[in-house]
């Protein structure tokens, strides 16, 4: 009974540790999971909730620090690939969903049931298509994803070739420029980044049942939220995600010479993320733990 | 800068010499009557921290039950730190409860008189 609850402890406190970097987990997993259990009251298979929290908070703070190894160039190039993967996953998702309704309504169904279906297949999508390019780019190695990369590349070329077909095209190839460039990969929690937009997008649009103007705005709400919280550990996803809303917000304030909802959600992420970045925390810091004590008393005992 | 009550009872804890996470917690729980009860999750922000600053370092690694457990002593910078950071706190204290100042003869004798 003991024995049983122990591992079950130890099962869920591993689960907990994956806060954690995994270089770091590899090198100081164990010894932290030692003293948790060390810690825990004999019998207890929940962990702690202290323990819980002081846990995601330490391994948030050593995930805002990995960054700070890495020189400005190489930081740049990580926020430009997930910058192009979001664009690359939301166009992908963006399109087969519509494909997917427009063949729906062709064979005869309700537009209910095309409209859920449609946004549904879009989240299959970006599971099948892009995002195995994407998930080639976080996993496999280089010299091994390149030449497929550049292989799917050629095959969307020869599948449709409109203007838009070619932008696409384009980002695929930044894309694997920036892959064959780069020594570093981004870290692997991005890739939830990822798929934050289309289905931000899938949920307001689907689910909310919004026409298309309204449902990217409520995207953009969601995506701003989760980039904003995100920017709490680390600004480069933040970053990435003001690129990718501003840019095409620029063309549009440019185009009509008015301000866009984009681009000032861009403008103000990209400046929180800038101030976030040149007062990163310091490691003679400590960062976030609420309820800590600075006080000076004299009681002591 | 003051620090933090958690660094400061890690470096107090070390003050004996050398220990593994699981007894810094323990000690420092000992060391405040139970008052400052670690979390592990902040331990291991303070050592990390500590390590990178030169005020802790790690002394040795053994494997216990199949895991590496790890001990962490003070180094010079801490054991400095850590006494200039009490006498820090002991005469901010001082200001409060007028104890320990220079000894004054009005003090001593009713000290001697109560015990």
């Amino acid at each position: 009974m003991d024995e049983a609850s122990a591992s079950v402890l130890e099962r869920r406190y591993r689960l907990l540790l994956h806060v954690y970097p995994a270089a770091y987990r590899a090198e100081r997993g164990d010894e932290i999971l030692g003293t948790l259990l060390a810690c825990a009251p004999a019998g207890r298979a929940v962990p702690r909730w202290r323990d819980a929290f002081s846990l995601v908070l330490a391994g948030l703070r050593v995930r805002a620090l990995q960054n700070r190894g890495l020189s400005m160039r190489a930081n740049i190039r990580l926020v430009l690939m997930l910058s192009l993967a979001i664009v690359l996953t939301w166009w992908a998702a963006d399109r087969l969903g519509l494909g997917v309704r427009i063949a729906l309504k062709e064979s005869g169904y309700s537009p209910t049931i095309v409209r859920f279906l449609g946004g549904s297949a879009g989240l299959i999508s970006f599971g099948s298509a892009s995002l195995i390019a994407i998930v080639l780019i976080w996993f496999v190695p280089r010299l091994l994803s390149v030449p497929i990369l550049i292989a799917s590349g050629v095959v969307t070329l020869q599948a449709q070739l409109s203007a838009g077909d070619l932008l696409y095209f384009a980002i695929l190839l930044a894309l694997i420029v920036l892959t064959a460039i780069s020594p570093q990969r981004p870290p692997r929690s991005w890739l939830l980044l990822t798929a934050v937009l289309p289905a931000a997008e899938f949920i307001a649009m689907t689910v909310r049942g919004l026409n298309g103007a309204a449902g990217a705005a409520a995207a953009l709400t969601i995506v701003g939220s989760v980039a904003l919280v995100w920017i709490g550990t680390d600004a480069r996803p933040a970053l990435a995600v003001a690129l990718v809303l501003g840019l095409p917000g620029l063309a549009v304030a440019l185009r009509e010479s008015g301000s866009s909802l984009e681009l000032s959600a861009a403008v103000g992420l990209a400046m929180v993320a800038i101030v976030r970045l040149r007062f990163a925390p310091r490691p003679a810091r400590a960062a976030g733990g609420g309820g800590r004590r600075d006080d000076v008393n004299g009681t002591g005992g | 800068m003051p620090m933090r009550e958690p660094t400061y009872f890690v470096l107090a804890a070390l003050l004996a010499g050398p220990l593994h996470g699981y007894a810094i917690i323990k000690r420092a729980e000992e060391m405040s009557d139970g008052r400052v009860r670690l979390a592990t999750g902040t331990l291991y922000t303070a050592l990390d921290r500590l390590t990178a600053e030169g005020y802790v370092r790690l002394v040795s690694e053994e494997v216990v039950a199949g895991r590496v457990r790890r001990s962490y002593g003070l180094t010079d910078d801490g054991s400095a730190a850590l006494r200039e950071e009490a006498l820090r706190m002991a005469a901010a204290a001082r200001l409060v409860t007028g104890e320990g100042r220079e000894p004054r003869a009005g003090r001593i004798g009713r000290k001697t008189r109560t015990a």
